[in-house]
């Protein structure tokens, strides 16, 4: 009995160290496999492709930024509102990217909403479109080269917000003009208006605008081509923080774009500034507002183009109004702070909560139903996060895998760098039922908005060399044309030399380098930097760029490649030659050959 | 008898000439270039038909300068073997419609000249080969790049290149011509000796009359 007794209490104290082991070791055990797991979701082995790519906005960097999902690596920065001296971007006064830019405001963006052009209901590849909230603006990047293409000031515009393309055929893109202001320009704020600006989605022209009294938040489209969605706040027209919060309601402005077309066909409308504005007092219909908890944000239409959902920022739920009555049918409540609102296609919707600094996943049937168990999972993301946006969302086909949540603040997430910290993103499984915070990453400032688009729908369109244009300075036909005091020197450049490799002017004259690079491989980009002149501009192959500057005091000035291209790469250069006035000037692109004292460059 | 021999014969020269047509357009020669930036789809190729030199030439110039290789931009090769293979495609034909004896010597000197234009050619290659990385430019960038031969065929490593040289479907289609005059040739012999006539229609008789080949 003795000896059983013993035996018993041994076999109790064996489980009972059992158990010990079992609760932190086991947890901690737990905690790595997990760690692995989620690790080898996002790797991405060397040279393996990812399976999208996540375009963010780069906000006051006046960019996107192009992130490859899962591995979140960055792997561009598109510029677009600002200059980018190191791509050559927008640095060159007279370069066709800065004129670009310079030509339609400042040389600063900030850039909210990135827009893919579609077809049937997905992403087709051709266009990305983003705003500049702080000067009106919307711009085109071509996705075969990842380049801005075009930039255009909006009419009557100031603080283009929220930007969507009209569907299903995005003829139109529509940007919500949130800062309101008197269309005549008077500073009188009981003139003050907003505009939703309905602009040509291939030329940028604003083609007509519908007018409000408050300001246009986030903009959305319905799918059937009837309606567009924003929302909207300070329908008080107020300019003070308080006075925007005072009413209890605010509203779901919904557009009825067939009826503002047949507006401006029937000449109903007030031209201001050139562009054709309906009151919506002259047209019934065109302009519903449906009434949503105060200062509403994110507006969002579900996938099959049933609902709008009204993300309530201030209230704690989300307004579901029917995308076709035009009615409120539920509002759910979520969490604090809702911001915006994604979708996975399988009828769930992913609210961000920047109070509760949560993603919340609810059901958007048992919402309406009234059903108690709408949510279906929170996770904790790090912090207080802005927009959130699954893979496809703003397709009819989103793909339900990931889902990527864009955070306001990084408070000691990554290695400390100082008090500005970076902005950070986490990107969420949310295949399962349950969501699964795989990875963060940080960013530059900063990021509003993402869009993703698969790897597939670009495969054959992305462009891996330049056409060459038929005006393009050919290897062996570079030329230098003098016109009084302006110089154009028509220049090629391949591995491991410009050609020509020195040119000669007068202090004060005006040179125009027309740099063709005349490589056939891909990646090997040149850059053209002219010593003390501020001068950089990098040529991809096939390419051409043009710059223009004046030349400075007389003396020997380096031109050199600025992009690491070959053994030679350091030797990649020539000189600019400023002489004094009174000297003669040579226009010979190969002095060196015509037995001048100039040390051939050439090692052929 | 003389019959069927003498199908058999405008066939092989028919079929013969069509493959040297054919080889005209198609690669004898190909050369692969292999290196860690330029890998798999990216390796540098170099295709030789009898009339020209394509690929990758221009990239292959590029990287060439720095160990001072000069790339042509044409082999001399290309300058006459088109015209030599079109000249033995007729030849063959007319070649065929010589009486046995006669066409036994053609055909087989044919097939005999058509080796040696190819050896010809392989042999301008060959020099080709050794003078580009030999004939060097002294003051070249790149140092330490010892003199070498690319290979004609098989596999060597050049700087940082694998390269692989191997025959095209020209080469095949030249050297079954070649076994196609030959056998041309020796079938012809071969009737005679089976047959144990002297040939006197082939050396005496007179040309048969083209309705005796009717077909």
């Amino acid at each position: 009995m003795k000896k059983l007794l013993s035996l018993t209490s041994l076999v109790a104290a064996a489980l009972t160290l059992a158990g010990c082991y079992s609760d932190s070791d086991a947890k901690k055990e737990k905690t790595a496999a997990q760690n692995v797991s989620d690790a080898q979701r996002v790797y991405v082995a060397p040279g393996k492709l990812d399976d999208y790519y996540a375009i963010l906005s780069g906000g006051q960097s006046g960019s996107v930024f192009v992130y490859g999902i899962p591995s979140c690596r960055l792997i561009k920065e598109v510029p677009i509102f600002e200059a980018r001296a190191g791509l050559g971007y927008a640095n060159n006064p007279s370069s066709e990217s800065y004129n670009r830019l310079h030509d339609s405001g400042p040389m600063w963006g900030d850039t909210h909403h990135p827009v893919l052009s579609q077809t049937g209901g997905r992403y087709d590849g051709r266009w990305l479109w983003i705003n500049d909230k702080a000067n009106g603006r919307v711009a085109k990047i071509d996705l075969r080269t990842f380049e801005t293409v075009a930039i255009k000031r909006v009419t009557n515009i100031q603080g283009a917000h929220g930007l969507a393309a009209y569907l299903p055929n995005c003829k139109y893109l529509f940007v919500n003009g949130e800062l309101e202001h008197d269309l005549d320009d008077s500073t009188d704020a009981s003139k003050y208006h907003s505009v939703i600006a309905f602009v040509d989605s291939d030329t940028l022209e604003t083609k007509f605008e519908v007018l409000l009294t408050g300001n246009a938040d986030i903009a959305s489209s319905g799918k059937d081509g009837r309606y567009v969605f924003s929302t909207m706040y300070n329908t008080e027209n107020a300019v003070t923080s308080e006075g925007m919060i005072e009413r209890d309601q605010d509203a779901v402005a919904a557009i009825d774009v067939p009826l503002a077309e047949k507006a401006i066909a029937d000449g109903k409308f007030t031209k201001v500034k050139g562009v054709p504005v309906i009151k919506p007092e002259d047209v019934p219909g065109v302009l519903t507002l449906i009434p949503v908890p105060k200062n509403p944000h994110g507006c969002n239409v579900t996938p099959d183009g049933k609902y709008v959902l009204a993300s309530g920022k201030l209230s704690p739920t989300v307004t579901i109004i029917d995308a076709h009555t035009l009615k409120v049918i539920a509002e759910p409540e979520v969490g604090l702070g809702p911001l915006h609102t994604t979708f996975d296609g399988r009828g769930n919707a992913y609210t961000s909560l920047f109070i509760d600094s949560q993603i919340v996943k609810w059901n958007i049937e048992k919402a309406i139903k009234g059903e108690a168990d709408y949510i279906v999972d929170r996770v904790d993301v790090h912090y207080n996060v802005g927009h959130t946006k699954a893979a496809g969302a703003d397709t009819s086909y989103p793909s339900g895998d990931w889902l990527i949540s864009l955070n306001k603040l990084s408070k000691g997430m990554y290695l400390p760098v100082g008090p500005a910290m970076p902005e950070s993103q986490e990107l969420i499984d949310i295949s399962g039922a349950k969501m699964h915070v795989v990875a963060a990453f940080p960013s530059l400032p900063e990021p509003h908005d993402a869009v993703f688009i698969p790897r597939q729908t670009l495969a054959d369109k992305v462009a891996q060399t330049y056409e060459v244009a038929p005006t393009a300075t050919k290897l062996g036909e570079e030329k230098i044309v003098r016109n009084g005091n302006k110089l154009d020197v028509y220049m090629t450049c391949i591995r491991s030399k410009f050609v020509p490799e020195q040119f000669e002017t007068h202090p004060g004259d005006q040179v125009t380098i027309h740099l063709t690079n005349v490589e056939t491989v891909r990646d090997m980009t040149h850059g053209f930097a002219l010593t003390d002149h501020g001068i950089n501009i990098a040529v991809d192959p096939g390419q051409t760029q043009v710059v223009t500057f004046t030349a400075g005091d007389k003396g020997t000035y380096w031109y050199y490649c600025t992009w690491f291209c070959s053994a030679l790469h350091l030797e990649m250069r020539g000189r600019m030659l400023v002489k004094a006035p009174d000297q003669v000037l040579s226009d010979s692109i190969n002095p060196a050959a015509e037995g001048k004292s100039t040390p051939a460059g050439s090692y052929e | 008898m003389n019959k069927s021999r003498f199908i058999f014969a405008i066939a092989a020269a028919l079929v013969a000439g069509g493959l040297l047509a054919a080889s005209l357009r198609l690669p004898l020669w190909h050369m692969r270039m292999e290196a860690p930036q330029y890998h798999d789809q990216e390796a540098l190729k170099v295709v030789v038909t009898p009339g020209s030199l394509r690929g990758d030439i221009n990239e292959i110039k590029v990287l060439n300068k720095y160990i001072g290789v000069t790339v042509p931009d044409t082999l001399p090769q290309t300058q006459w073997l088109p015209f030599a293979l079109g000249i033995t495609a007729i030849l063959g034909v007319v070649i065929a419609f010589l009486p046995g004896r006669s066409r036994c010597i053609a055909a087989l000197s044919l097939a005999a000249a058509l080796c040696a234009a190819i050896l010809v050619a392989a042999g301008q290659a060959q020099f080709q080969m050794y003078r580009i990385g030999h004939d060097r430019n002294r003051h070249a960038a790149l140092t330490g790049v010892a003199d070498f031969t690319p290979p004609l065929l098989g596999n060597r490593k050049l700087a940082q290149f694998e390269l692989e040289s191997r025959l095209g479907l020209g080469s095949f289609a030249i050297a079954s011509a070649v076994a196609l005059y030959a056998a041309m040739g020796l079938t012809a012999r071969k009737w005679k000796a089976a047959t144990g006539r002297v040939t006197n229609e082939a050396f005496v008789a007179p040309a048969p009359h083209i309705s005796d080949y009717a077909i």
